[in-house]
C-alpha cells in the first residue's frame, strides 16, 4: 500500500492509499464545517442532498443508476471531528473487474458522486420544497425516536447536560425547533458557503489514483480558492464540581453514565490515551469489566469510551439500581488505582497487544482504511502500519499513570425505571 | 497428518477455501487470504431451540437458555481464570455469541494467530464450572435479559415470533432465556449439556486469514474425539399458517415500530435452501429495497422512513421473511404492502429490474471477500456455498425466483408485530 498526500489547492487536501487489495475502492469528499456557528442547515444537508439531484433528479432514479452499476454506494453523512463536522460525500464501488457486462464502474459511481455533489436539484433559488419539508420531519422524528434506544440515549443525555453552552454540544443536541425553521433558499446559501469556503479532504482506497488525482483538480477548479484553514481548538473546560442528575423512565434496567474531562489527544499521546482506554475499560480483561461485572456482578456491560478529539470521555452500564452506588464507587476507585500506577506489567503488555489488534485490523477494509487516513490527515501526521505499532508497543506505566490523571469526572447521569410493567395485548 | 482437504474455488473472485471432515468428527473449513487479521469461528450446532431432544433412548427437556448459559461459563478455566486472560497475552480480541442454532466461539488476531487458536480450541473443549461461579453468572446473565426487555426492536422481533410459531416451538423463546430459567443452572446440567451437544463430530471450525490450511488441520487433528450422532432434537410440526396474524406491546417509544413477518417451511435440502434464499434476495431488493417502486412511494408519502428494511432468514429449522421499520401509520404501511405483494403476483416480474436487483445482490456476493471476519462468519452459516453464491446469484433466473415469491407469500404466513408508545390506544387490524 502507497500512500501519498498532496496539496491540490489551498485548503484542499487529496490522500490516496494505492492498493489492489480489495474487491472495491472507496472515494471519499469531505467539507468540514466549524461547530460554533451551530449549523443545523448543514447537518439537513445530506438527508435533502441524498433525495436526488438535476440529473436522477429522485431517490428512486438516483438509486437505480446506482444499483445498475453493482451495487455502487453514493451517500452523503456526518462524521465529526472535534469542533468540526464533515459533510461527507462519500461514494464506494465494485471494482471494474467483477463486472459481468464489462460496465465501467469507477467511471459512474465517480460521474454519479459528481453530480449528486454540484448539481443539485435547485428551484426558485433553493433546494426542492418538498424534499426539504420532508426531511425536517424525518430529522425530527429521528431526534423524537432518541428514547427508543436507552443506552445510546443516556450517553448523549449525559453529554448534553455535562456541554452545554460549549460548541460541541451541539453534537448532543436533540431539540427539533431549529430544523422547523430551515427554508429550502438557507439550505441552498449554506450549501453554497460550504463548497466555497469549508476546508476539503478528499480521501481515495484503491488502484487508480490518476482518476482520484484527475477529480481532485477537477474539483478544486470547480471550487475555487477562497477556503479557511483547519483549526481544532483544544480549549479544555476543567470541571468545578461533579454534577448529578437523574431521571425517571419507563425501563427495566437502570443506565448510569459518567461523564469525564481529558485535553484532546495530540499525535504524539494519542496512543498513550489509547492503550490507557483498554486497560481501563474497552476489553473484557479491562479494569472495569473484570471487576465491575466479573468480580461484583453488578453487570452484563461496564465499558468506556472517549472522543480523542474533544477530550470527552464516558464509563456506561446498565446496571439495578439499588446497585448505582456500589457501581460508581467502583467505577472511579479502578480510575484511581490506575493513576495510582497500581496495575501490573502483564494488564499493560495486554493493553498494548489488544489495542495493536485494533489498529492493525483498520488496514484490512478500504473504508477503514480511508477513515483512519481522514483523521491521521486532520491530526498533521499520518503513520505506517509499522510505525503505528511501535508507537504502541513503546508505551510505558508511567506514561499510562500520567495520562490516567489527567481524566477527571464531570457530569454523572442516572436512568432509572418506574418499576411498572408494560402490557402484553394479543 | 490425516486430513484430506477438498479445494473450493470461487469462479468469479478467484478466492479459495479447503473444507476438511478430520477423523476426530471435527468439520474444517480454511479460507487463506492476504489480510493483516484472521477470523476464527469455533462452533456447534446446539442454539436455543435445541431444548427438547432425544438422547440414548430417552427425550431430555432443558430449561431455556441453557445454550447462552453454558457459552458464558465455557470461558472459565480450570485455575479460576477465564479464556479472555489468555487471549489480552496474544492480542486478540474474542467473543462468543448464542443463535437459535448455534453457539460460537470467536476471535480476530492480526498477530500471533496460531497461539490464539490453541487457546480457542482448548478452552472450548476443556469445560470447567463450579457451583459459585455458575451462581454468579446467573446474576450477570439476568442483567443481560433486562437489558434486552428495554429493546424495543427485540422485544418487537421476538412478539413476531411468537405471533408466527407455535406456543411449544422453542424458536418463539428468548434465546438468553428468563430470570426463572436461568436460576435452574447448575454445573451438573451444564456438565450433562456439554457432554451431549459439544462433542466434535457436532462442530466447526472456521477461519479465514493469512493463515496455513496444514497447519490448523494439525492443531485440530490433536482433540481428542470419535464420529458420532448428535442428539436428536425435537420440533414441532409447523404449518405454513401463523399462529396469530396480530400482537402488540407498549414501551417507550417516541412512534411505533413494527415487524410485519412471512413465515416460511425450512427448507431440508441444502443446497436448494441456498439457491432459494438467493432468489428471495434478490427479488427482495427488486421489490422492497430503496430503488423498489413500493419503498419510494411509502417514503415518499412520509409512511416509512430510513428504518425500513426487509431480508428474509432460513436455517434447517426455521425460516421466515420480515420487514420492520417505524411509523406513526401502521395500517396503511401494512395495507399498502400487502396491496402491493398481491399486485406483484398478477403482473410479475419486470426483467430489467430483475436484472438491477441481480447485480445488487451479486455485488453483495463479491464483496464477503473483502473481509476475513466476514468470510469466517458466513462459512459458518452456509459452508462452502460462500464460493459459488456470485455466480449463484448471476444465474438465477426471474421464472424461478417469481415461483419462490408466489409460494412464500402468502396471507395466512402473515403477522405483524407492534410496539407503541406508552400512551397510544391499542388498534386490532
Amino acid at each position: 500500500m502507497i500512500y501519498n498526500t498532496k496539496e491540490v489547492s489551498r485548503g484542499f487536501t487529496l490522500i490516496t492509499a494505492k492498493t489492489n487489495k480489495f474487491k472495491s475502492e472507496t472515494l471519499n469528499v469531505h467539507f468540514l464545517v466549524p461547530l460554533e456557528g451551530s449549523p443545523y442547515n448543514e447537518v439537513l444537508l445530506p438527508n435533502v442532498m441524498s433525495q436526488g439531484c438535476s440529473k436522477y433528479p429522485t431517490r428512486r432514479v438516483l438509486r437505480k443508476r446506482l444499483d445498475r452499476l453493482f451495487s455502487s454506494s453514493v451517500s452523503v453523512y456526518l462524521p465529526t471531528f472535534g469542533n468540526y463536522m464533515s459533510v461527507c460525500f462519500s461514494s464506494s464501488y465494485l471494482k471494474n473487474i467483477y463486472a459481468y457486462d464489462g460496465s465501467d464502474i469507477a467511471k459512474g459511481t465517480s460521474d454519479v458522486l459528481w453530480e449528486l455533489m454540484l448539481k443539485p436539484l435547485i428551484t426558485d433559488g433553493g433546494f426542492s420544497l418538498e424534499y426539504t419539508e420532508r426531511e425536517k420531519k424525518n430529522k425530527c422524528d429521528a431526534l423524537l425516536a432518541a428514547i427508543n434506544n436507552k443506552d445510546s440515549y443516556a450517553s448523549n443525555r449525559c453529554f448534553q447536560l455535562m456541554c452545554e453552552g460549549e460548541p460541541v454540544s451541539f453534537l448532543y443536541s436533540t431539540d427539533t425547533a431549529p430544523y422547523e425553521n430551515i427554508t429550502p433558499q438557507s439550505l441552498y446559501k449554506s450549501y453554497l458557503e460550504m463548497l466555497s469556503h469549508c476546508p476539503v479532504k478528499m480521501t481515495y482506497v484503491g488502484e487508480n489514483t490518476e482518476l482520484a488525482e484527475e477529480l481532485a483538480y477537477k474539483l478544486s477548479e470547480s471550487l475555487g480558492e477562497q477556503r479557511r484553514e483547519f483549526c481544532l481548538t483544544a480549549e479544555r473546560k476543567i470541571p468545578e464540581k461533579i454534577r448529578y442528575f437523574e431521571e425517571k423512565h419507563s425501563v427495566k434496567q437502570a443506565r448510569l453514565v459518567i461523564g469525564f474531562r481529558d485535553d484532546i489527544s495530540t499525535p504524539d499521546d494519542i496512543y498513550i490515551k489509547a492503550v490507557f482506554d483498554e486497560l481501563y475499560g474497552q476489553s473484557p480483561v479491562s479494569k472495569l469489566f473484570c471487576n465491575v461485572r466479573e468480580k461484583l456482578s453488578l453487570c452484563y456491560y461496564c465499558s468506556s469510551g472517549r472522543s480523542h478529539e474533544t477530550g470527552i470521555m464516558a464509563v456506561r452500564t446498565g446496571i439495578k439500581a439499588e446497585n448505582k452506588d456500589r457501581a460508581y464507587e467502583e467505577i472511579l476507585r479502578q480510575l484511581d488505582l490506575v493513576k495510582n500506577g497500581d496495575f501490573t506489567e502483564e494488564e499493560l503488555e495486554n493493553a498494548k497487544r489488544g489495542f495493536a489488534n485494533q489498529a492493525l485490523s483498520v488496514f484490512d477494509s478500504p473504508d477503514g482504511i480511508a477513515a483512519s487516513m481522514f483523521k491521521s490527515s486532520l491530526r498533521g501526521k499520518m503513520l505506517t502500519q509499522k510505525e503505528e505499532n511501535e508507537k504502541i508497543m513503546s508505551v510505558t506505566k508511567e506514561q499510562v499513570a500520567h495520562a490516567a490523571d489527567g481524566i477527571a469526572p464531570d457530569t454523572v447521569f442516572f436512568m432509572y425505571g418506574d418499576g411498572e410493567e408494560e402490557e402484553d395485548e394479543g | 497428518m490425516k486430513a484430506e482437504f477438498k479445494k473450493i474455488i470461487c469462479d468469479v473472485t478467484g478466492d479459495i477455501c479447503y473444507r476438511s471432515q478430520l477423523e476426530n468428527g471435527l468439520t474444517l473449513y480454511v479460507a487463506p487470504n492476504e489480510k493483516t487479521s484472521a477470523h476464527a469461528v469455533f462452533y456447534t450446532d446446539f442454539g436455543s431451540v435445541n431444548s427438547t431432544f432425544e438422547w440414548e433412548g430417552k427425550t431430555h427437556v432443558l430449561p431455556d437458555g441453557m445454550a447462552h448459559f453454558l457459552e458464558h461459563k465455557l470461558f472459565e478455566t480450570e485455575d479460576g481464570g477465564d479464556a479472555f486472560s489468555l487471549f489480552a497475552e496474544t492480542g486478540a480480541d474474542a467473543n462468543a455469541y448464542t443463535s437459535f442454532t448455534k453457539t460460537a466461539y470467536v476471535f480476530t488476531a492480526a498477530e500471533n494467530f496460531t497461539e490464539s487458536l490453541g487457546i480457542l480450541l482448548s478452552f472450548v473443549t476443556s469445560p470447567h464450572f463450579t457451583t459459585e461461579s455458575v451462581d454468579k453468572e446467573k446474576g450477570i446473565i439476568i442483567e443481560e435479559i433486562t437489558m434486552y426487555d428495554d429493546s424495543p426492536d427485540w422485544q418487537c422481533m421476538f412478539g413476531m415470533m411468537t405471533a408466527m410459531y407455535r406456543e411449544d416451538n422453542p424458536i418463539a423463546i428468548d434465546i438468553a432465556g428468563d430470570a426463572e430459567s436461568v436460576s435452574k443452572a447448575t454445573p451438573e446440567l451444564l456438565y450433562s449439556i456439554y457432554e451431549k451437544f459439544y462433542s466434535l463430530s457436532n462442530m466447526t471450525l472456521c477461519v479465514s486469514g493469512n493463515v496455513d490450511p496444514l497447519k490448523i488441520a494439525e492443531m485440530c487433528e490433536k482433540l481428542k474425539g470419535e464420529k458420532r450422532q448428535p442428539p436428536k432434537t425435537y420440533f414441532p410440526k409447523e404449518e405454513k399458517a401463523v399462529r396469530l396474524p396480530y400482537v402488540e406491546k407498549k414501551m417507550q417509544v417516541s412512534r411505533p415500530c413494527f415487524n410485519f413477518g412471512v413465515k416460511d417451511l425450512p427448507c431440508e435440502d441444502e443446497e436448494e435452501r441456498n439457491r432459494r434464499a438467493a432468489a428471495i434476495a434478490v427479488f427482495s431488493s427488486m421489490l422492497f429495497g430503496g430503488s423498489s417502486e413500493i419503498y419510494s412511494r411509502l417514503y415518499d408519502e412520509g409512511i416509512i422512513n430510513k428504518t425500513f428494511c426487509s431480508g428474509y432468514e432460513c436455517t434447517d429449522c426455521y425460516a421466515f421473511y420480515a420487514f420492520s421499520g417505524e411509523t406513526e401509520r401502521v395500517e396503511e404501511m401494512y395495507s399498502s404492502l400487502c396491496e402491493y405483494i398481491e399486485n406483484v403476483k398478477s403482473t410479475g416480474f419486470d426483467e430489467e429490474e430483475f436484472e438491477t436487483a441481480r447485480r445488487v445482490v451479486y455485488a453483495s456476493a463479491v464483496r464477503v471477500f473483502e473481509n476475513s471476519v466476514r468470510v469466517a462468519e458466513e462459512m459458518s452459516d452456509i459452508g462452502e456455498f460462500l464460493f459459488t453464491a456470485p455466480k449463484t446469484v448471476a444465474n438465477i433466473t426471474p421464472e424461478y425466483a417469481f415461483e419462490v415469491f408466489c409460494e412464500l407469500f402468502r396471507q395466512e404466513s402473515y403477522t405483524l408485530s407492534v410496539i407503541k408508545p406508552l400512551d397510544q390506544k391499542g388498534k386490532d387490524i
